[in-house]
């Protein structure tokens, strides 16, 4: 077969991405299908969400606060520079709450519990335990994925408030190193930070968490091919996964603000 | 006579390019132990999970008394699953659990039990299969045997009256094997499940089998006892059973 042309490639790559979403909005469906049927496993549900919100936790507050520090150091620097240190806060707050949190949330959480939900799963298809949960009369997609979908979904948005709280701080500290007093920092805060902007982000994060959940667990469903294909289904779920949340967020945008 | 407890008519399957199964019919009568046996990489699996309902076959039907296994999906095939029980190959333990929570899984999901009968439950499975006291390690500290035997205690935990046995004693040492098949034969005694045993093995095939089905190709060679599969003079048949000794040299049997 001779090498394919670029035309060839682009084709294969335009379909490979159709075919994804396609396999994607499927399984979406087969977990909508349970949820209006009432058929949730409350106790696997609530596990999960202790299990993702805790382990994605202390990474989250942590890019949260870089995220902060580094926003108001570059806006001290230039606000400073105009007399204007009354927009410092307001700026920080601003862009966490928008894009920042959300954002910055949804790709930690996509490296930790999308990339553990793809090996998880994934290790339990190619170990036969996928087969032995549907000969006891279990479906997976209700067992498996319904909950982490769910969790995922209820989660983000919470690790979204703490990555604006400890956003917050972290502006705050960096500020204060640049000489803009506490009270002129949360005034501005109070001034710019509108209900929107805190609510459009959070609702970004949920839907960062169905994306998780899903490409995690799709990826996890569909791997083979033993240990190694465990492998390359965790490193696709976060590499998809990334990819669709920062496409996402700019569609979001669009829409939100 | 009675009604056979799996009926398989003229089952076709292709996966990729590959005719995996080209026409397979059999019938399994109640509390038998019925061996499906041939070489690896001939189907056997592919067959079996057809019977357990997790491939559809591109042509043929199969009945499970008198449920459709091969049209049914979603809660109906559900339905006919909870009256049989399956031992995968792996075993297929949910390493996440231990040993008493895999084996209470089914129970747990389908049984409204409280959980001290549950427990009563477990403790008797686990008896039957010689494990008592194991309750509470993981599966990753279990040896193969052992690990086989917690899947059969699994498989057994809803009374099922049909039992699926992927490869019971492959990868097993010598005596842990006998003990697995001594179990087989034991369960059909106490608790006239009817078994259906995949394998490769001969020694297991011949030293369990009611009746042994020599699967080669995509198609059933040979149906019958272990004797009359011994007595089958079909150079194909002859082949498997006695394969021509390495070398030349030493005699014996594969």
């Amino acid at each position: 077969m001779p090498p394919a042309s670029p035309i060839e490639r682009f084709g294969r790559a335009i379909l490979g991405v159709l075919d994804e979403t396609g396999r994607l909005t499927l399984l979406l469906l087969g977990v909508l299908r349970w949820v209006v049927r009432g058929r949730i496993e409350a106790r696997q549900t609530l596990l999960q969400m202790a299990h993702i919100g805790v382990e994605a936790l202390p990474l989250v507050i942590i890019t949260g606060a870089f995220a902060g520090m580094v926003l108001a150091y570059q806006s001290a620097r230039q606000l400073l520079s105009l007399g204007a240190p009354g927009f410092v806060g307001g700026l920080v707050a601003v862009s966490l709450a928008r894009e920042a949190a959300p954002v910055f949330t949804a790709v930690t959480a996509a490296g930790r519990s999308g990339a553990g939900i793809a090996a998880e799963v994934g290790t339990m298809a190619v170990t036969e335990q996928l087969d032995a949960l549907r000969v006891m009369a279990t479906d997976p997609v209700r067992y498996l994925v319904v909950p982490r979908l769910l969790a995922s979904l209820f989660v983000l948005p919470v690790l979204t408030v703490f990555a604006n709280l400890a956003g917050l701080i972290g502006g705050w500290g960096v500020a204060g190193l640049a000489g803009i007093g506490t009270s002129t920092y949360l005034s501005s805060v109070r001034r710019f930070l509108e209900v929107s902007d805190l609510s459009g982000g959070l609702i970004k994060a949920a839907l960062f968490g169905i994306i998780i959940a899903l490409v995690g667990s799709h990826r996890g469903l569909t791997a083979h091919g033993g240990a190694a294909g465990v492998g390359r289904a965790a490193t696709a779920a976060v590499v998809l996964g990334i990819v669709l949340i920062l496409g996402g967020n700019y569609v979001l945008d669009v829409l939100l603000f | 006579m009675d009604a056979p407890v799996i009926t398989v008519r003229d089952l076709r399957k292709r996966l990729g390019a590959v005719d995996v199964l080209r026409g397979i019919s059999l019938e399994v009568m109640p509390q038998e132990i019925f061996v499906i046996m041939g070489p690896s990489g001939t189907g056997k699996t592919v067959l079996l999970r057809h019977l357990i309902g997790l491939l559809t076959p591109d042509a043929g039907e199969i009945f499970l008394w008198d449920a459709p296994v091969h049209a049914l999906r979603g809660d109906d095939l559900d339905a006919v699953r909870l009256r049989i029980g399956v031992v995968f190959q792996s075993a297929a333990l949910f390493d996440s659990m231990t040993v008493a929570d895999n084996v209470a899984f089914p129970l747990r999901r389908h049984r409204a039990e409280s959980e001290v009968k549950i427990r009563e439950s477990v403790a008797t499975l686990l008896d039957l299969v010689g494990l008592t006291g194991a309750e509470e390690k993981m599966p990753a500290m279990l040896s193969g045997g052992m690990r086989k035997r917690v899947g059969i205690a699994r498989a057994l935990a809803l009374s099922p009256d049909l039992v699926f046995y992927d490869e019971p004693t492959a990868g097993l040492d010598p005596p842990a094997a006998r003990e697995v098949e001594s179990l087989i034969w034991r369960l059909r005694s106490d608790l006239a499940v009817t078994s259906v045993v995949v394998t490769h093995d001969l020694w297991t095939a011949f030293g369990i089998g009611d009746r042994v089905a020599v699967l080669m190709d995509g198609t059933l060679l040979a149906i019958g006892t272990p004797r009359d599969i011994m007595a089958d003079p079909r150079p194909q048949l002859q082949e498997f059973i006695h394969p021509p000794p390495v070398g030349g040299e030493r005699g014996g049997e594969g």
